[in-house]
């Protein structure tokens, strides 16, 4: 059979053509209620409390539920990190609601679940948040002044890793050219916004103890493993069906607050709930290409050929230590005792095979004031005098 | 009480009068073909046929469409068979995610009716008012043009 070169029809085509195809808000159930979040109207707040009478008491609302309502019902409130990284701490993540801070506009902070989405929606409209306005930085580069204010509270600094990337002699390259030519370049940001927005489904069976999520998204899996882990269930009582999906663009390629949320509420409530993304929370609540701010060099040979070309960027981290260790340099490595599984699968391979002594008894943020940094995962020392010093000490 | 003709059918509801053209298709009628991308009438997923003319559902109230004739993308195809625009559709990969698809053919069901013979730059003076993410509409032009020499050769 002959394949390449000859035409292929798509076996999905004329269901979508006839208007029956099965994306997620065309998912009806029995019983099914219909979820509205409300969400932060500031840039970075402190949530005070939130008054949900009013919304609880209209007619075809069945429930008004906050962080706290979930908390107890979940294994945590904070999502895992999605793309697990030694260069990213874990502890930046959503919350499922956000219990005490907002950080952007659209942050849920709520959600009520209704008879319909109407009235889901007025009921949102009717949750008084009582919030603290707190400064706002809504610029990247801003957020790295250290007399600025606070992305995050919580978070011991807006920098939230430092890394190195780069391969050559970029030194070398500079050191010959003939011109050296100096740019600051700036991408805005950019949302995905595929025709269809995200759109959670989910029905729990108590009697089965049965969970069934269809999720508008590209990682269906992960969701699946998310889900088990925040909702304490195994795995095999969860299903995680990605139905037709009206685009993603990558703005579907992780697991969102929302997907948690809603299987929550409708395991706690015994409904199945339904909730679909407008396109305004589209713009306020998914999540968006990044803004990028480089001041670039290039280095050019008098007949204009690039020679090199570097990014004044911040440079500590693992990289470095393993580049070190690879050319033998390395006498002694302090790792943190803190450092994520991550960080250290990348180093202490490495390291051992090259037989250079581990020492494990400092933390990442006591590393971290050594090297002049917020936290540091792996400190490498090349100096024999000063390793011999550090030995002495700690072995 | 409204009544109104979708796809040559009669149909009668009471129904609350904010909802939108769109809602009471795809819930109160389950024709979940007329898809909502933006609720506020710039993507084009919505469109249907109303009294013969393209309208955007999502901006239309149900109570508007009472006394009229609507056609939405599931009257497209009789019998389970594929029309020809839709057939076109097919052949040329004028789809991929479908999300946006039903809007456009509606579209192009009101363009080929009026105009046979349209050239392209009127087949993409027509598409502009329908947003599609994954194609980069070009096959969707190569569809629209195949379906209109089909249609003439009948």
């Amino acid at each position: 059979m002959r394949i390449v070169g000859t035409r292929a029809r798509r076996i999905e085509d004329p269901a979508l053509l006839r208007g029956a195809g099965r994306y997620a808000d065309d998912i009806e159930l029995p019983g099914l209620a219909h979820a509205a979040f409300v969400r932060s109207p500031h840039a970075h707040a402190l949530i005070r409390s939130i008054d949900s009478a009013a919304a609880r008491a209209m007619p075809e609302v069945v429930a008004v539920l906050t962080a706290k309502d979930l908390e107890k019902h979940l294994t945590r409130l904070r999502m895992p990190l999605g793309f697990p990284s030694a260069s990213l701490p874990d502890h930046i993540t959503p919350f499922v609601l956000t219990p005490r801070e907002a950080c952007f506009v659209g942050e849920a902070v709520a959600m009520v679940i209704a008879e319909s989405r109407q009235v889901a929606e007025d009921a949102a409209a009717a949750v008084s948040v009582d919030c603290e306005p707190l400064p706002a930085v809504v610029n990247c580069v801003a957020a790295l002044d250290p007399k600025g204010p606070p992305v995050r509270q919580e978070a011991p600094s807006n920098v939230l890793t430092r890394f190195n990337i780069g391969y050559g002699d970029c030194a070398r390259a500079f050191g010959g050219a003939a011109h050296v030519f100096k740019e600051t370049l700036s991408q805005h940001r950019g949302g995905a916004h595929p025709i269809e927005g995200r759109g959670v489904v989910a029905r729990y069976e108590a009697g089965e103890d049965r969970m069934t999520v269809w999720s508008s998204t590209q990682m269906a899996h992960d969701l699946w493993i998310m889900l088990a882990d925040l909702l304490g269930m195994a795995e095999d009582r969860i299903r995680v069906a990605a139905p037709d999906v009206g685009g993603g663009f990558g703005a579907k390629f992780l697991v969102y607050p929302e997907e948690i949320a809603v299987p929550a509420a409708a395991r706690l409530l015994g409904r199945p709930v339904k909730w679909i993304e407008d396109r305004l929370e589209h713009f306020l609540a998914s999540i968006q290409e990044r803004d990028q701010y480089w001041d670039m060099e290039l280095a050019v040979d008098s007949q204009a050929r690039i020679l090199g070309l570097r990014g004044r960027l911040a440079v500590v981290g693992v990289q470095q230590v393993r580049d070190a260790a690879k050319r033998g340099k390395l006498k002694i490595a302090l790792v943190a005792s803190d450092a994520s599984q991550n960080s250290l699968d990348k180093i202490t391979g490495l390291l051992e095979a090259r037989r250079v002594p581990l020492v494990h008894a400092f933390s990442a943020a006591e590393l971290g004031e050594v090297a002049g940094r917020e936290a540091v995962a792996v400190v490498g020392v090349t100096d024999a005098g000063l390793a011999a010093g550090i030995k002495e000490v700690v072995f | 009480m409204l009544s109104v003709t979708v796809n040559g059918r009669r149909h009668e509801r009471t129904v609350e009068s904010r909802i939108s053209l769109a809602d009471f298709l795809r819930h109160d009628l389950g024709l979940t073909g007329t898809h909502l991308g933006c609720e506020h009438g710039v993507c084009g997923a919505c469109t249907v046929l109303v009294g013969g003319r393209t309208a955007r559902a999502c901006l239309m109230l149900a109570v508007q469409s009472d006394g009229q004739d609507v056609s939405t993308v599931e009257g497209l195809a009789s019998d389970g068979a594929l029309n020809a625009l839709q057939q076109s559709f097919w052949d040329q990969h004028g789809l991929q995610c479908g999300f946006c698809t039903p809007g456009v053919l509606m579209t192009l069901t009101e363009l080929l009716r009026e105009n046979a013979a349209p050239t392209e730059a009127q087949v993409r003076d027509a598409l502009s008012g329908h947003l599609c993410r994954c194609t980069g509409y070009h096959n969707i032009v190569v569809a629209a043009m195949d379906a209109a020499e089909r249609l003439r050769g009948k």
